[in-house]
């Protein structure tokens, strides 16, 4: 297993936001993460990132067979995990050039990415400072293919983003999660929130999971599970998790 | 009144003024700096300054290995090191050889600043010494900007130039000025500058102080501009090398209609540096426009007061202030006093001023990419100190760039 999570725990200001949470990724894997507005997508995310606010209150975290329950931002990322936010903060003095400088192997990667996604006549502006949500979420993609995590997580890659530009981010994320990008190492693993489940479309999954409530309710395969939520709502899993049907037999 | 009737005016109202506090910053007490025999000394052969001075000169970017580049003026305690004319369009002078000629005696000398505004003007008239004159000629360009740079080498100095700068009508001229200290010195800086800009011209005054622990400094300038003329101040102190004290109000006199200024201080406090800095402008031609922006990185337990002071006296003024500060740790601290006034009511005057620390989820952001939690927040605080200066020249632009960046690298 790449990522390890067994029965997590978490609170955000003495609020539970994820609950005996338990999710495994391997290696070469891409999963897909559905469900709700505040069912704990996010905060799901920023754990795994380790924020600051997101207190662990039980359960443990296994990345790469180590246990990063405790672990500083800085340590996690160096060992390989890399996140795309789906609310990136403006950041004032610091231009996307600036930034892409520190983790590119040179100018020539930093243009021909740049270019990639549609970011070229960005790269000089500051990072986020009056850029359109679709532009916040190229912006991310961008820096996580310079990055090469050996886990990506992308939190709503596709949420804003017009479809022109879907194109754009659905071949970008292809190619981050594809061997193409880093042939040296292992091919990277994907963990990517949505909650429309367009990004299915350009991007080959293994499985999709949804949460409700801060805990996974079902699994499945993709694209039987995401048909399955755009045609009947989530409020149709939350129905079958709460009958208990067996829902992991979902499309199997 | 002649040269001398005027000078004998200036030096009785400078007697009378010495003990006058200034209403700003901290006193001190001049005893120790003033020195009757001070008089100003002209260096032949630069060859023979001591290695360490040379190599300070060249960290802040002074390099006196090829002076016949240079155009500009080096003045070291009270020595003048040398006076360079290269471009064509430029005059250059000692403050020594224009006190001979009356027009500019009546003219430039003492007439922005009261000679009795307070014991440092006093100090600067009686018992100072040097001082560069810089004239551009009328419908002239020079894009290469003149350098100056006064430096205090021995302790216990008392450096007080006069410096004139002239833009004559429709000329463009960039002054670059750098001020520096040997470390450990102690000194008292109390440079008086008065800037004439006239009609249609554009002056842009770039200043970078880097002075020692001990060294207080108290310079006084103010700036007239005529119709359509344009003066931009750019102050930088990174304060690298520390400093006791400063205390500094520039005032900018928008006297023209149409006249323009934009006043940048970028001040970094460490230690237990003290720095009290404002920009004034006060604007009597209508339809001039005035920005004033600073920004302020407090560290160690140093204290920052950033003052600025818009008024107004015509219609059709657009002014705006923004003051910014950022704490970096606690026991440090930041104190913004921006101002406004108006006794007309079609003018446009705002301002913002803005306190506080590094955002976490800015830093914990950096941290997600990869970037270490000391290199985010040197970036961050980098960032924080980058304005954009309209009408710098490029390469001056590209220095400072450089500047910035090898002089926030500790914080």
């Amino acid at each position: 297993m790449l990522l390890d999570i067994r029965n997590l725990t978490v609170e955000v200001e003495g609020k539970t936001v994820l609950k005996n949470l338990s999710l495994s990724i391997g290696f070469g894997e891409t999963i897909l993460l559905m469900g709700p507005n505040g069912s704990g997508k996010s905060s799901l995310i920023y754990t795994l990132m380790g924020h600051p606010q997101y207190k662990i209150k039980s359960g443990s975290i296994f990345f790469k067979e180590r246990n990063i329950t405790n672990m500083s931002t800085e340590e996690r990322v160096k060992l390989g995990l890399g996140a795309a936010l789906q609310f990136p903060p403006k950041i004032y003095g610091i231009t996307l050039r600036n930034l892409a400088k520190k983790l590119a192997k040179n100018d020539a990667e930093i243009d021909s990415i740049a270019s990639l996604l549609n970011l070229t006549k960005f790269l000089d502006r500051e990072i986020n400072v009056g850029f359109s949500g679709g532009e916040m979420k190229r912006v991310e993609i961008f820096f996580l293919l310079l990055q090469k995590p050996s886990l990506a997580l992308l939190d709503e890659p596709d949420s804003g983003v017009d479809v022109e530009n879907m194109t754009v981010v659905g071949n970008a994320i292809g190619r981050l999660l594809s061997n193409s990008n880093n042939s040296a190492m292992k091919k990277p693993s994907g963990l990517i929130v949505t909650h429309l489940g367009y990004i299915s479309r350009y991007v080959l999954t293994h499985r999709t999971y949804i949460m409700q409530n801060g805990t996974i309710i079902c699994y499945g395969p993709t694209e039987n599970l995401v048909n399955d939520v755009l045609k009947h709502g989530f409020d149709w899993c939350i129905k079958c998790y709460d009958n208990r049907v067996s829902c992991k037999m979902v499309g199997e | 009144m002649n040269i001398n009737e005027k000078i004998d005016f200036l030096n009785n109202r400078a007697r009378v003024s010495l003990q006058n506090r200034c209403p700003y910053g901290p006193d001190v007490d001049l005893s120790p700096y003033i020195k009757f025999e001070n008089r100003l000394k002209e260096i032949e052969d630069i060859s023979l300054l001591p290695e360490n001075v040379i190599g300070r000169l060249k960290s802040f970017g002074i390099d006196l290995g090829d002076t016949s580049k240079s155009s500009g003026y080096l003045q070291i305690d009270n020595n003048l090191v040398y006076k360079k004319k290269l471009y064509p369009n430029v005059e250059i002078l000692s403050l020594k050889e224009a006190l001979n000629d009356s027009y500019f005696v009546e003219n430039y000398f003492w007439n922005l600043i009261d000679v009795g505004q307070d014991k440092f003007t006093a100090a600067a008239q009686l018992y100072g010494q040097g001082g560069y004159v810089i004239v551009s000629k009328e419908n002239s360009v020079t894009e290469i900007p003149v350098q100056t740079c006064l430096f205090i080498k021995d302790t216990e100095v008392f450096q007080a130039p006069h410096n004139i700068v002239v833009a004559e009508p429709n000329s463009v001229l960039h002054v670059v000025t750098g001020c520096a200290a040997m470390p450990e010195t102690v000194g008292l800086h109390a440079g008086i500058t008065e800037f004439y800009v006239k009609k249609n011209s554009t002056v842009t005054f770039t200043m970078i102080h880097d002075w020692s622990k001990a060294t207080h400094v108290r310079p006084r300038t103010a700036v007239v501009v005529e119709d359509g003329g344009t003066f931009i101040n750019n102050y930088i102190n990174l304060n690298v090398s520390g400093l006791n004290s400063m205390q500094s109000y520039p005032i900018v006199y928008l006297k023209g209609e149409h006249s323009r200024t934009f006043m940048s201080s970028i001040i970094v406090g460490r230690s237990n540096s003290y720095i009290d800095l404002g920009s004034a402008v006060k604007v009597t031609g209508k339809d001039s426009s005035a920005e004033i922006i600073s920004r302020s990185v407090s560290t160690d337990s140093s204290k920052i007061v950033s003052r600025a002071r818009i008024s107004s006296e015509a219609p059709g003024v657009k002014g705006h202030i923004e003051c910014r500060g950022l704490i970096l740790n606690d026991g440090s601290g930041i104190w913004t006093v921006p101002e406004l006034d108006s006794n007309v009511k079609d003018v446009d005057l705002t301002h913002e001023a803005a306190v506080g620390k590094l955002s976490e989820e800015v830093i914990f952001y950096l941290l997600t990419k990869g970037i270490g939690r000391d290199e985010a927040v040197s970036m961050l605080v980098r960032g924080f100190l980058e304005v954009k200066v309209p009408n710098l020249p490029t390469l001056l632009e590209k220095q400072i760039k450089i500047l910035m960046e090898s002089s926030t690298k500790f914080l």
